[in-house]
């Protein structure tokens, strides 16, 4: 289950064999009103920590839900680990979804069942017909459940609600049910999106500690350029929907060409460019 | 499948913004606000027409006074003879248990009809089509109709009165099944699926499990509302208490018809008391119905927080900690 850590940084020099590869990725919504993604490309070797950076809107949410076929794109082709996502259904798709996590910005747990039920959930690509209540899984499952919880921190929660945690403590058993699966990607959602700063920071740490530790590959969507920059092998900048940053993360990385990817941001951290045309002092009367 | 689509990304704002002193100060006429106040007027024309029917009914009641001070006279004091007091006593248990049973039927039938029903679950618009048209028929057939066709075939006595009351039911549980299954988050739904669970798993870990409250709610309250059923199948044979209103009824034994009338409400309010104290003890606090209007009504609140005390008591102490912070 646990492959030796490896700390060294996938960075331009050491190509493994990629497991994403994204072509003209192209999303329209409403009929084409909206336009989510526009001609997307780019490709994650194994093992890389990516992370995705961009307004709100800008297409980042929209992109990894194509990754696991939770979306299906207008046109343009999507591969993750040597299946084409567009294509794949049924049982096809589902043995996908079994080697990809996915850790949702709103948690997605079912808060009404304990934590180590909603972890068991993880295992359930795994097994055949449906179940209710922990006691429906093997003992083995129900012990992998439980190092899980443990490798979070929260392996005294396993018989608690989920909902009578914090948000953080949440968001991690989400993380859990992830790493059930021992996926071989874990697509992360703007995870912390809800979480305050020092919470944060101890979800991206758990998450990407883990990941590294069972060399999963990692595509993080993020708002906290700092977080990003602390763990990522490389950033993605989205703008509406295209990409307008690709750069590995190291000594060499230009602050000022990650801002440019929030460069529609006025300093009062609204949108300016629909309302360029009326003057500021029009709207005072 | 298409469910788990992202309803929409943000909508663009408007191209040009309008001046502070362009925006209207009165909410404007959209097509909705049009029919909601039709719709406004079109119930208040009905009340009041309504009102004009029911005047010209009334007249014939106060001129009857006479005759129903007659026969609330004869009706007081309630009285139940000594040598009817265990048959009343045996039927009202008969009563309890037929609710319970029609309950029973009718929600195992309900969970699978509601679910057929729910655009969560199956995405055909003619199986849940099929499934609501079956649910609104149950619902659109009073029970006592149904006990009518029942006591024909199984004869005077509760099995009819149970099928009768359960088919009921359903009209009302599916309907409320289905739409806990419609009102469920499809946040955690989607979670599941993204572990690569098959349907089934989907149903049962993402759907399922977050109905679970609803549907307890659900039919603790439609024992309470079967109970009532319970008390007037009787009346066409459906057996229960509504048996000895018959008899007495059919003798003109007014004290007693009063007197167990009486009986029946205790009854009522003791079942309805002891729902909520289930519900209390099963749901704590994450009972969907708890601050319900219609618990306020139906209890008050020295009702409720007699329940509250029973149910706590029942659960085993106050250990229970907040459930959310």
């Amino acid at each position: 289950m646990t492959s030796p850590p490896s700390s060294v940084p996938i960075a331009n020099g050491t190509r493994r064999p990629d497991v994403v590869s994204v072509r003209n990725l192209r999303k329209e919504f409403d009929g084409g009103d909206v336009v989510a993604l526009d001609g997307v490309s780019f490709d994650v070797p194994e093992g890389q920590l990516l992370v995705i950076i961009g307004l709100s809107g800008s297409g980042k949410s929209t992109l990894l839900r194509h990754l696991n076929g939770l979306t299906w794109p207008t046109d343009g082709q999507v591969n993750v680990l040597g299946t084409d996502v567009v294509r794949a259904k049924g049982k096809s798709l589902r043995s996908l979804r079994r080697d990809v996590g996915f850790v949702f910005q709103q948690f997605n747990i079912v808060g009404r069942l304990t934590c180590i039920e909603n972890v068991l959930t993880g295992a359930l690509g795994e097994l055949r017909g449906p179940r209710l209540g922990a006691r429906m899984y093997p003992k083995s499952l129900r012990r992998r459940a439980i190092e899980q919880l443990d490798r979070v921190g929260l392996a005294d929660r396993a018989w608690q609600r989920t909902d009578t945690l914090s948000g953080g403590q949440q968001q991690r058993v989400a993380i859990a049910r992830s790493l059930m699966q021992q996926p071989r990607i874990v697509l992360a959602d703007e995870p912390v999106a809800s979480l305050d700063p020092e919470i944060s920071g101890q979800v991206m740490d758990a998450l990407f500690q883990c990941c590294v530790e069972d060399n999963i590959t990692v595509l993080c969507s993020l708002h906290q350029v700092d977080l990003a920059i602390n763990w990522a092998h490389r950033l993605i900048g989205l703008r509406d929907g295209q990409v307008v940053l690709d750069t590995p993360v190291d000594g060499n990385l230009d602050t000022e060409d990650v801002m440019q990817v929030y460069r529609r941001l006025d300093p009062t951290g609204e949108k300016v460019d629909e309302y360029a045309e009326t003057p500021a002092h029009a709207l005072a009367g | 499948m298409s469910l788990l689509e992202e309803p929409s990304i943000d909508t663009p704002a408007p191209q040009a913004r309008p001046t502070a002193d362009q925006v209207p100060l009165s909410p404007p006429w959209t097509r909705r606000r049009i029919t909601l106040t039709l719709l406004a007027c079109g119930f208040l024309a009905g009340s009041i027409w309504g009102l004009r029917r029911v005047e010209m009914t009334l007249f014939p009641l106060i001129e009857g006074w006479p005759e129903t001070w007659d026969l609330l006279q004869r009706m007081w004091p309630p009285f139940i003879p000594a040598e009817d007091r265990s048959e009343v006593l045996q039927l009202l248990a008969d009563t309890f248990f037929m609710a319970f049973l029609a309950t029973v039927i009718g929600v195992a039938l309900s969970i699978p009809l509601g679910l057929l029903a729910s655009r969560n679950v199956v995405s055909n618009p003619i199986i849940r089509t099929a499934a609501m048209l079956f649910i609104a028929f149950a619902r659109a057939v009073p029970s006592l109709i149904l006990a009518l066709v029942f006591v024909r075939v199984f004869g005077i006595g509760p099995i009819a009165g149970i099928l009768a009351i359960g088919l009921h039911s359903i009209g009302f549980c599916g309907k409320l099944f289905s739409a806990a299954a419609d009102n469920i988050e499809l946040g955690p739904r989607d979670g599941v699926a993204s572990t690569g669970a098959s349907r089934g798993q989907e149903l049962l870990t993402g759907v399922w499990s977050q109905m679970v409250p609803s549907v307890i709610a659900t039919s603790l309250y439609r024992v309470e509302i079967n109970f009532r059923e319970g008390t007037l199948i009787g009346l066409v044979g459906g057996g229960g208490i509504g048996l000895y209103i018959r008899g007495v009824q059919g003798n003109l034994r007014y004290q007693e018809l009063l007197g167990v009338t009486v009986v029946i409400i205790v009854a009522v309010i003791v079942m309805e008391l002891l729902s909520q104290a289930a519900r209390r003890t099963i749901l704590g606090p994450t009972d969907p119905l708890a601050n319900s209007v219609r618990l306020r009504a139906a209890g008050g609140w020295h009702l409720r927080v007699l329940a509250h005390r029973v149910a706590v008591e029942a659960s085993g102490a106050s250990s229970y900690v907040g459930y959310r912070e």
